[in-house]
């Protein structure tokens, strides 16, 4: 066997996660070959140097600081996994919150614009008649009624009735 | 129920509320979930905070346990999303900070136990080389580290690591063998 195929399994070698003809196939490729020893004794050396890395102690009170967390949370429920503050819930995409607050306000947009159609003019049932038809034929004359122009020429008049009452009282 | 019962066994209680269970659990548990936290985050007290977590989530989902998965294997995969998450935020608020040009007040401590007992020279060595470790550690790429932590110090097989990890063992293999090969290169130099 290679040796390049060897040192891919030096170090499943030195973990013991090797089957028993792998391993046997590595230790025969190890006593032919000082190349593949030597690079075995650095694995070996990089894995015991981590041992230097010291442990921390448990902290005093660690048990008691579990219990008291526990007691002012209740058990992952639905309710638990809906409460805000859960991980979960926080873990949801913006992009999901941002598309539920997107449609919930179409939805209420769409029931205040229709609460307040309902009033003028476009649900006002069509109801046709004589004096509808006239009605609607005001639309071609210089000033249609309803318009900002009719408003002005009816205000004027009626501030003009009112000057000639007062100059001309009965 | 004592100090003998297995774990899936304890757990199985814990599902069903039974607080002496879980104390029996987290008691044996708490130090190896604290140092792989602590090796693979690189910050004390961000550590203490994240293994608390780990216990509380265990609690909170222990009615979705299978008795048929190991406890170990199930408890690690807890700890190394919420590390995850942890990592995630914090860069998160790194990035916040660089846009809000906002100094970050808070840096990994790498403090270690030594054997105060040690004369003072020997003590420096052991810290200086323990720090050393820690840096080197924390310079592998996430996946990497996780599973040569699992792996290191907390002996689990390549197996239970893909269980862990939520992939293959070809894959934890190759993970572990490229850690090794960085950690050996970045010691050397050092």
């Amino acid at each position: 066997m290679k040796c390049h195929t060897i040192e891919e399994k030096l170090s499943a070698y030195q973990d013991g996660e090797l089957s028993v003809s792998e391993k046997e196939q590595v230790e025969r490729h190890l006593d032919s070959c000082q190349s593949c020893r030597e690079q075995q004794v650095k694995i070996q050396q990089t894995w015991q140097s981590l041992g230097d890395l010291q442990e921390i102690p448990t902290p005093a009170g660690f048990y008691g600081r579990i219990t008291q967390k526990i007691h002012h949370s209740p058990r992952q429920g639905l309710i638990g996994a809906l409460q805000w503050g859960n991980w979960g819930f926080k873990a949801l995409p913006s992009a999901v919150i941002t598309s539920i607050t997107l449609a919930i306000g179409i939805l209420f947009g769409t029931y205040v614009g229709n609460s307040l159609a309902k009033f003028q003019p476009f649900h006002r049932p069509i109801v046709f008649s004589e004096e509808s038809l006239l009605s609607s034929l005001k639309m071609f004359e210089p000033v249609p009624p309803g318009t900002l122009s009719d408003g002005y020429e009816r205000l004027m008049s009626s501030v003009q009735l009112h000057i000639e009452n007062e100059s001309h009282p009965k | 129920m004592d100090k003998q019962t297995p774990s899936e066994e304890l757990m199985a209680r814990v599902s069903e509320g039974d607080d002496y269970a879980f104390q029996i659990l987290a008691n044996r548990h708490q130090a190896s979930v604290l140092n792989m936290i602590y090796r693979f985050m690189g910050d004390r007290s961000k550590s203490e905070d994240l293994a608390q977590e780990t216990f509380l989530q265990v609690w909170r989902a222990a009615k979705s346990y299978q008795r048929k998965s190991k406890f170990t294997t199930w408890l690690y995969r807890i700890c190394v999303n919420l590390c995850l998450n942890e990592i995630k935020s914090a860069r998160r608020k790194k990035w916040l900070q660089f846009f809000l040009n906002a100094p970050d007040s808070k840096h990994p401590e790498n403090k270690t136990l030594i054997d105060e007992s040690s004369n003072p020279e020997d003590l420096l060595l052991a810290r200086e080389r323990s720090r050393q470790i820690t840096n080197v550690l924390q310079s592998l790429p996430e996946n990497q580290r996780i599973a040569l932590i699992l792996k290191r110090y907390v002996d689990l097989s390549y197996e239970e690591i893909s269980h862990v990890l939520g992939c293959s063992v070809s894959a934890v293999d190759s993970l572990i063998v490229r850690a090794k090969r960085t950690l050996q290169k970045k010691l050397e130099k050092s």
